[in-house]
């Protein structure tokens, strides 16, 4: 991937909570890693890409931040399920939206839920970028796996 | 962001729109029912995926439906065309994140009446309806 299309998930990212709940969320520079370990939330919602593209976006929190945006949205039903559910639907509206720069066979998958920071593990074979997300004070990580076919 | 199609609505609507809420997001199911402020819309039910949104349109006879694309047994698109066979009046707001213009022009196609794009607020949300409903 290059700068080009990693910013398509930053700015996915940025938008998501702007449009949501009308606050910004700082999204850091991407950087490469080797596994999940590091940047891994207790919940995590993963959104496979294929097509021209193949790969997973991953959309990954902890509890704290999830119970917040949930207030936010005046969520009141705080069960694993439902943080589940919001980080899926947050992985899936950054995948969805990036269609607009990748095109109409950037085909998304309905969302893979993972519970558990040990649960989850990233592609191998495949370079995976993170991208710190800090939304009041609370950190989160979109994680981009993708691949060119082409 | 919204597109609106003025094709196959209806002229004579009922006062009050009976609306049914279709995505496998139990989140946005209920950001959708707690942020609709419209005053002609009451929501009578909700569904987690196209089969029960075919079955719960048959049962409840809703007039207005959201409808989310990318769903698990069957999609939004089909589930669109499918539920227009049920009821060819109603009124079909897709709610999805893949806002692109390709999209936007399928689903205009397989008869939904607008689009709204994730992510959204209540604010869009109810322009979008209100839209939908002029």
């Amino acid at each position: 991937m290059d700068a080009g299309q990693i910013k398509v998930f930053l700015d996915g990212a940025t938008r998501y909570f702007v449009e949501t709940v009308g606050s910004k969320a700082e999204v850091g520079s991407p950087y490469l890693i080797d596994d999940a370990r590091s940047v891994a939330g207790e919940f995590t919602g993963a959104i496979g890409i294929s097509g021209r593209h193949r790969g997973t976006v991953y959309f990954t929190a902890d509890r704290a931040l999830l119970m917040l945006l949930m207030k936010e949205v005046g969520e009141q039903n705080m069960t694993r399920e439902n943080m589940l559910d919001l980080v899926g639907d947050v992985a899936n509206t950054i995948s969805g939206n990036a269609r607009n720069h990748f095109g109409n066979d950037f085909m998304i998958s309905v969302p893979t839920l993972i519970y558990g920071q040990d649960a989850l593990h990233l592609p191998k074979g495949i370079k995976s970028y993170a991208l710190p997300v800090v939304w009041k004070g609370y950190r989160a990580s979109v994680i981009v796996v993708i691949e060119n076919l082409d | 962001m919204s597109f609106f199609s003025r094709e196959g609505k209806t002229t004579a609507a009922p006062k009050v729109y009976r609306m049914l809420i279709v995505d496998d997001s139990n989140i946005i199911r209920g950001r959708i029912e707690r942020g609709q402020h419209h005053a002609q819309i009451e929501v009578v039910g909700a569904a987690a995926n196209g089969v029960q949104a075919l079955a719960m349109a048959r049962d409840l006879k809703p007039d207005v439906v959201t409808m989310d694309i990318t769903m698990p047994e069957m999609d939004g698109i089909e589930c669109v065309k499918q539920i227009l066979k049920i009821n060819p009046n109603l009124l079909i707001l897709v709610v999805s994140a893949m806002n692109d213009q390709s999209m936007v022009l399928q689903a205009l196609h397989a008869g939904a009446h607008g689009f709204l794009g994730k992510p959204f607020n209540d604010a869009s949300l109810n322009r979008a309806l209100s839209e939908l409903l002029k």
